[in-house]
Order: structure tokens, then C-alpha cells, then sequence
């Protein structure tokens, strides 16, 4: 089965509406086709609807979030955040409920796993795709291939500082490494 | 000459918000929401948020005279709001206030070189029982048990039609109610969270076990600065978790009780025990799907110095105590034994129970546990099978064929709750402890969700029969010192509705279906209904009213409840077929002590969902006990916990009295009542 026909197989079988496949992350040989982070609030609006939940959050973000598919009844499975002040999509987490694997969107060549050291001293891994157009894909949680992931999040770079710290230094290379976090 | 212009207001106003997002002053804010209500003595976190300030000093905390300064954490540096700038957070963990009335609670700092203050205002409650008194607390959640379900409930397992056609459901009248229908006092509850007007378990429980509000997910947690970090983005997991198990902590009423007044406590739920109903009275957490987390802390309470959480923990979701599931391998089922805990897996095991040793029993869990991988919950959430399933009905073609995955044994609410009331009340030799115990139906909701009707029906009824148990064994105590209350977290979207007409035959059969598509102006949007869901009436199936009573064989032109006794079966499509004019009828299995779903000329009930999601209508409040006049009216969710906490402490006398005088004979009563 082709990565193509992998991801539309995965998420046709949980999402027959157009609305909901456009919410989807695809692939194309290699190329990831989901968001390109530049989106505005009608962009988004246009393509996969309105939102189920919307808020603000300081100092200047919008949080969007969707219920779409096969989620936990409590749980959202889109979640969007904006900057107010430039009215544009600066990240998307697809949550999985159950977890999913998403093998095709991390070629090994691009792909490293960064490891954060939890306050409780353990270990938390992610699979993370830099891509072109400063954007940053991370599996949570799933730091091989096979390991499924309940979290996929697309990122600007220029916020992973804000949300991800422990991801946000660049390695210049694709192996291993660990970040701290700072203890509060 | 100068040429003054005026700045056009488009510029000034970037200018502005350049300067807040930039430069902003330095703010101080006290983790205190505006209306903050606690029990003397109920344990909270403090905590201060200093924002925009290179540097934080002369700390001053007071609350009424007291002065709480010496109890806050040096300052420590902090990212909040993810917007970069300099913060600070100062902790007093666990605190509380000995004095009942309205205590100020003032805040000041110096910050980047100013003085920036914040106020709020703490209703402090007292909570002091007479000498002697030592009450118990049974409180029962239907999750999501709005009135339709109990309506549902009522009209289904009391509409039962015997060997004679007699049904006792006639004319509009019941001959018997619901046990919750039977307590003397209700009420309604409005369920709004500081964030949501439809709310989830998880707020709402925060509700009434804490007495104060929270967000969405929030298991006994106020909302802080570092929520951006993961609330909005959804990024729930390991990294994040010191996020979100840093909010501000607030003291349940079943470890208020255990800590200070030695109650015994306990849950009872048919969900997994992690779930957010039953965490809500062992676990401090934001994210309610912290499971393992919640779980360890069932084991080691922050509230109760590392002592377990409850004497009694029963339901299902095995895995978050089991290493397998759970990140740090620490085997928490062998921890509670070792404690002197007895543990018990299936109903046999659990009917053995006979005295007052501490129990858990976890009678439903995967297969193969493992963590998830956000690194804080179990791969699977495994909940005890629903009461439909237990009981060997059969479920409409479209839904899921039920799996108990080797859990064949599993016991039903009312025997969990008669075992869960006899070890907390047996108490340890010679102990007269009083215990606090909840009783969750959780899957009305978790059946609701995915509206499955029958599944939503049968376990308000199973949950209705433990009522029941708990009522019975209340009646029979010497003296009256067993509250009970009855109510739910939220509503749901089930209504009963007026439609039916759909007999067996397509009812059960897979291949009645149709698409529909929706065209809309963003493309189009295809579903297939099943039949079974196409009449909207997941429970409904003709009937035909053989009753004796000649009321009811008045045809469609007669009294409520009329059909002619030899209308056909299967013909729905006839004029006399109507929810309208007919009444719901079942045969009950006296085996089980629960009505059946099938029958060839008995009509069922008609029910639709609108969404199969939670929604902010009010929900029903019942009690009965000492003190149960409290429940009485319209209240605020966060009035429960305190009306619990006052009938637990005050002497109830008078109210009880005057309870009592609206039974007496010369007043009105309801039938079936």
C-alpha cells in the first residue's frame, strides 16, 4: 500500500464528509498536504467550517477547536491556534482517539526524536519533521517507526519557543538528542 | 509655525497595542476565582501570578488579620501566557481558613520596580457538627441523567404489562415510581463551568465535590497562567504534564471528610475508576485523562499525606493500576494489598464480601495494559460493560456487538453498592466511623454519546435499583443519619419524542437503510441511517394495549393509551400506531428484576437524540435523609457540595420536621408515590 492510499484509507474509514477529509493531514510521495500555516480565520472557515469551541487566550492567541470523527466524547480532535494580532494559523494538533499510526509523514531521512526530561525525570520522546516554510511536524509520544502517536501537531517554528521549548533549539542534525525542561 | 496633525486613530491604536503586547506593566493576579466559597478549614492551593516584571519583592499576603506571607514559596521565574515576557509564581500550597465568614484575602508586590496589589473576597462556610452527630453521605451521580432519561427510565421498567395484559402504566398514572422518584424533596441544577455552558464530568464533578467552578477537564483544579502550554493547543502529554497538574488545587468534600472528621469514603462507578466522575472525589489534576496520575494518587492522596484516597473503590479500568499500563511500572493493585486492601475482580468474588475490610475491585480491564503515548493515560479506557449487555438483551443491527473480553462475571450497580454501603459501614472493630460514598451510572452518558437508547434506558434503571439499595438500607437504620442524594453532572441530548412505527422486523435488520446527502455550499455531506435510527425511535416498536381496564380500550377515539386489542403487530403504518395515543408496554423478567426490550404486540418507547452530545439544560435534584429539605428549588451546581457539607453539620431537626409534616395523609400525594 502506497503512503498515499495508507493515510486516505486511514482517515476515509473515519471521515466520509469533505469538510472533515480537508481537516485530514495527506501525503503526497513524501510532501506533507495539510496546512501551510498562513491561513487567516476565513481561510480556515472556507474550508473545514465553523468551529465547535473558539476563545482567546493571552497575550494574543485564538484557540479554534473541532470535534470531527471518531474522538472521546470529551476531547476535541482539531485543535487551532492564531495569532490575534496577525489574524493567522500558527499551529494544528489532530488528536487521535484511538491512537493512529503516521509512519508516511516521517521519512526517516527527514526525521529526527527529540526527548525532554519530564519533571518527574522521566523521559518523553516525539518524532519531529522540520519542513520548508518554516513549519515543524511532531508526533508525540512516538519516537520509532510503527509507534502510534494521539497527538500530530503542525507548528511555526518562529512558536515553538511559546509551546514546545524542549523542541524549539536547532540541531543542525537528524539524531537523537534531550532537552530539559526548566523546573518551576 | 508648526503643523500639528492629529494622529489618525487607526495608527494610534497599533501604537497602543504595540505597547501592551510589548512593554506591558507589571500585574499581579491572585489564583482566586471572584466568587470563591470554601468549608472552614477545606484545603486550596494560593497562588500568585506576577506578570511583566523583571524581578518580584516585598511580598505581602493577608487574609482577614491573619497574615499569610511567611507561607509563600519564593518567587520562581515562569513563562505565562506563552508570551515570552517575565513572570513569576509564588505558591502557598494547601492552605485553608479556620474562620467562617467573608475573609479578604489582599495581595501585594513590588514588581519591576512598582507596587501592584490584587483583592478577592473568600466566603468562608462553617462546618461544625454537634456532638454525637456522625451522618453519612450516599451521593448518586446518573452522568448525563437529564429528566428525559429519568423520564425514560420510569416509562420503561414501571409501563410493565403482566400475564393478564394489565399495565402498570394506565390512564397517565404509575402504580409504582422510580426509587429517585420516591425522595421527598427535588430540586434543579444549573451545571454552567467557568468556561463552558455545556459542561463535562470533569467541571460539573468539580462542582459538587469542591463547591467552587472550573474549566472543561478540570478534575478539582482552577485555571492558571501556564494553561496555554497545553489547554488550547491540545498538546496533553509527559512534556506538558508539570502544566497541567500545576494549577491551583481545591479539597473534595470526601477527603475534607476523611482528613478531618475520619470518615470512611468511598466510589462506586460503572465506568473505569479513573474516569472523571469518580476522580473527582480522590484525584487533583487539570486534565482529566491524566490517568495514571489520578490513579497514583488514589493510592497516595496529596490531600490526606500519601494516605489511599477510599476504603471502598469499585468499577471498572484495571490498567492505570496495573505496571503494565503505567509508565512508572509501580504496580498499584499489589501497593493497596500490601496495605491490607482486599481485591476482588468479579461479582462472585464481590458477593463474598462480608465484612469491613478495605476493598477495591476492578472487574473490567484490556487485555494487554500498556501507557499511552501521550505518556500520562493507558492505551485503552476500559469501562464496565452496560446493564443492556449484562443482561443478555438484544441490541438493535447498527450497534456494536458487545464484547466483555473475558469479563463474563461482571456485577451489576445495586450489588456494588449494597457491598460498597456494607464495608463502610462495618467500619474497622469497634470503629463507629460515618462514610461518604458516590454512586456513578455512568454510562446513561457514554451510552448517550453514541445514542444508543436502549443501552442509555437500562442503566438508569440499573442505576435507579441502586438507589433503591441505598434507600432500603437507610429506612432500616435505628436513627435517621443517611443523607442521600440523587442528581447528574449534565444533561444529554435524548428527548422523548413522538415518533415510533418501527416493528421488529426492520428494527433488528441491518440492511434497512438509506443515504442522505446533505448539499451545502461548502460541498456535500453524505450519511447512511440505519432503520433503527431513521425513525429516530432507537426503542420503539409497535404495541398493542391488550389492558383490562375498559378505559383503555376506547380505540384512538378513547382515553390515553388505547388501542383496540387486536391491532396488528407489525403494521405500523396504520393511523392507531402513535406515541401520541399509546403507551409504552414491557414484560419483566423476573429472573432479572428487569424489563425486556422485546415482545411480539408491545409498544416501546420512542426517543431521538438531537446531538448524542452533553447540553446546559438543568438537571434533577432528589434527596432524602437528614437535612434533604436543603435540596429543595433551583440551585447552583457548586450549591450541592454545600448543602451536603451543612446537612452533615448542623442540627437538621426543624427542617426534618417540616419535611416530615408535608407526608402527612391529609396532604396531597402523588400516585405511585
Amino acid at each position: 500500500m502506497t503512503r498515499r492510499l495508507f493515510f486516505s484509507t486511514m482517515t476515509g474509514a473515519l471521515f466520509a464528509a469533505p469538510q472533515t477529509r480537508l481537516a485530514e493531514p495527506q501525503v503526497d510521495g513524501e510532501r506533507l498536504k495539510w496546512f501551510s500555516l498562513t491561513e487567516s480565520f476565513k481561510d480556515i472557515e472556507d474550508r473545514i467550517g465553523p468551529p465547535t469551541v473558539v476563545g482567546d487566550f493571552p497575550a494574543d492567541y485564538r484557540f479554534w477547536q473541532y470535534r470531527f470523527g471518531g474522538v472521546d466524547e470529551h476531547d476535541f480532535s482539531h485543535y487551532l491556534v492564531f495569532r490575534r494580532s496577525t489574524g493567522r494559523l500558527i499551529s494544528i494538533t489532530r488528536a487521535w482517539d484511538p491512537e493512529q499510526k503516521v509512519d508516511a509523514l516521517f521519512p526517516a531521512a527527514e526525521t529526527e526524536v527529540i526527548y525532554a526530561t519530564t519533571a518527574n525525570g522521566s523521559r518523553y520522546g516525539a518524532r519531529v519533521r522540520r519542513l520548508s516554510g518554516e513549519s515543524v511536524l511532531i508526533a508525540m509520544g512516538s519516537t520509532a517507526p510503527g509507534q502510534p502517536t494521539s497527538q500530530l501537531t503542525l507548528i511555526r517554528n518562529s512558536e515553538l519557543n511559546h509551546f514546545f521549548p524542549w523542541l524549539a533549539a536547532p540541531t543542525g542534525h537528524l539524531s537523537d538528542k534531550e532537552q530539559s525542561w526548566p523546573a518551576r | 509655525m508648526r503643523n500639528y496633525r492629529a494622529v489618525p486613530p487607526a495608527v494610534l491604536a497599533l501604537a497602543l497595542a504595540s505597547l501592551s503586547f510589548g512593554q506591558s506593566a507589571p500585574s499581579l493576579r491572585v489564583l482566586l476565582p471572584e466568587r470563591t466559597r470554601l468549608l472552614q478549614g477545606q484545603l486550596i492551593d494560593l497562588v500568585i501570578e506576577v506578570r511583566n516584571a523583571a524581578s518580584v519583592g516585598n511580598l505581602k499576603v493577608t487574609a482577614g488579620s491573619a497574615d499569610l506571607t511567611s507561607k509563600f514559596s519564593a518567587p520562581v521565574k515562569a513563562d505565562l501566557d506563552c508570551d515570552a515576557s517575565s513572570d513569576w509564581v509564588m505558591r502557598a500550597d494547601l492552605q485553608s481558613f479556620d474562620t467562617a465568614g467573608d475573609i479578604k484575602v489582599s495581595v501585594s508586590a513590588t514588581a519591576g520596580g512598582a507596587t501592584v496589589t490584587d483583592t478577592r473576597t473568600v466566603q468562608v462556610r462553617e462546618f461544625n457538627p454537634p456532638p454525637g452527630q456522625r451522618r453519612n453521605m450516599i451521593l448518586f451521580i446518573g452522568d448525563a441523567m437529564g429528566t428525559a432519561y429519568r423520564d425514560s427510565a420510569r416509562l420503561v421498567a414501571r409501563s410493565i404489562v403482566d400475564s393478564t395484559g394489565k399495565n402498570s402504566f394506565r390512564d397517565g398514572y404509575f402504580d409504582d415510581l422510580l426509587e429517585m422518584d420516591k425522595m421527598p424533596v427535588s430540586g434543579m441544577s444549573m451545571t454552567y463551568g467557568t468556561d463552558s455552558i455545556v459542561p463535562d464530568s470533569a467541571n460539573t464533578g468539580t462542582a459538587w465535590a469542591t463547591g467552587n467552578k472550573s474549566f472543561l477537564n478540570a478534575v478539582n483544579s482552577l485555571g492558571d497562567g501556564t494553561d496555554c502550554k497545553w489547554r488550547f493547543n491540545g498538546s496533553t502529554n509527559a512534556a506538558t504534564y508539570q502544566f497541567i497538574s500545576d494549577n491551583p488545587r481545591v479539597e473534595n468534600l470526601w477527603q475534607y471528610l476523611k482528613r478531618r472528621f475520619g470518615y470512611r469514603a468511598g466510589i462506586v462507578t460503572t465506568a473505569a475508576v479513573t474516569d472523571a466522575t469518580p476522580a473527582v472525589e480522590g484525584a487533583y489534576t487539570g486534565y482529566r485523562q491524566s490517568r495514571l496520575e489520578i490513579a497514583r494518587q488514589y493510592r497516595e492522596n496529596p490531600m490526606l499525606n500519601g494516605r489511599p484516597a477510599f476504603e471502598v473503590m469499585l468499577g471498572g479500568g484495571t490498567d492505570p493500576f496495573t505496571a503494565a499500563g503505567r509508565t512508572d511500572k509501580r504496580d498499584l493493585i499489589a501497593e493497596f494489598q500490601s496495605l491490607g486492601y482486599r481485591y476482588v475482580t468479579n461479582a462472585s468474588e464481590l458477593r463474598g464480601v462480608n465484612f469491613g475490610q478495605s476493598t477495591i475491585g476492578l472487574f473490567k480491564g484490556s487485555a494487554s495494559p500498556a501507557p499511552a503515548s501521550n505518556g500520562i493515560a493507558t492505551a485503552t479506557d476500559v469501562n464496565m460493560d452496560v446493564a443492556y449487555d449484562k443482561l443478555g438483551l438484544r441490541r438493535p443491527a447498527s450497534e456494536p456487538l458487545v464484547d466483555f473480553g473475558g469479563y463474563t462475571d461482571q456485577p451489576m450497580l445495586d450489588l456494588m453498592t449494597q457491598k460498597a454501603i456494607e464495608i463502610l459501614s462495618a467500619g474497622p472493630l469497634f470503629s463507629s466511623s460515618p462514610f461518604i460514598l458516590m454512586v456513578e451510572g455512568a454510562s446513561i452518558d457514554k451510552q448517550s454519546h453514541p445514542n444508543q437508547a436502549a443501552g442509555t434506558i437500562w442503566d438508569t434503571i440499573e442505576f435507579d435499583k441502586a438507589v433503591g439499595v441505598a434507600r432500603s438500607w437507610a429506612a432500616k437504620r435505628a436513627i435517621r443519619d443517611t443523607l442521600i442524594v440523587v442528581t447528574a453532572d449534565h444533561d444529554q441530548s435524548m428527548s422523548i419524542i413522538g415518533v415510533s412505527n418501527t416493528p421488529d422486523t426492520e428494527y433488528f435488520d441491518r440492511t434497512k437503510s438509506e443515504k442522505v446527502t446533505f448539499k451545502t455550499t461548502r460541498g456535500d455531506q453524505d450519511f447512511t441511517v440505519f432503520g433503527d435510527s431513521y425513525s429516530n425511535a432507537r426503542a420503539a416498536l409497535p404495541f398493542v394495549n391488550t389492558s383490562t381496564t375498559a378505559s383503555n380500550n376506547g380505540g384512538a377515539a378513547g382515553m390515553p393509551g388505547t388501542f383496540a386489542a387486536l391491532s396488528p403487530a407489525d403494521t405500523p403504518a396504520t393511523s392507531t400506531y402513535s406515541t401520541y395515543s399509546g403507551s409504552p408496554a414491557y414484560p419483566l423478567d423476573s429472573a432479572t428484576g428487569y424489563p425486556v426490550n422485546s415482545g411480539a404486540g408491545l409498544r416501546r418507547l420512542a426517543v431521538g437524540f438531537r446531538t448524542g452530545d452533553h447540553t446546559g439544560s438543568s438537571v434533577p435534584v432528589t434527596a432524602e435523609g437528614p437535612g434533604a429539605l436543603l435540596f429543595t428549588g433551583y440551585m447552583d451546581q457548586t450549591d450541592i457540595f454545600f448543602k451536603m457539607a451543612t446537612a452533615l453539620s448542623i442540627d437538621t431537626t426543624d427542617l426534618d420536621k417540616a419535611l416530615d409534616s408535608l407526608g402527612a395523609a391529609k396532604l396531597p400525594r402523588t400516585p405511585g408515590k
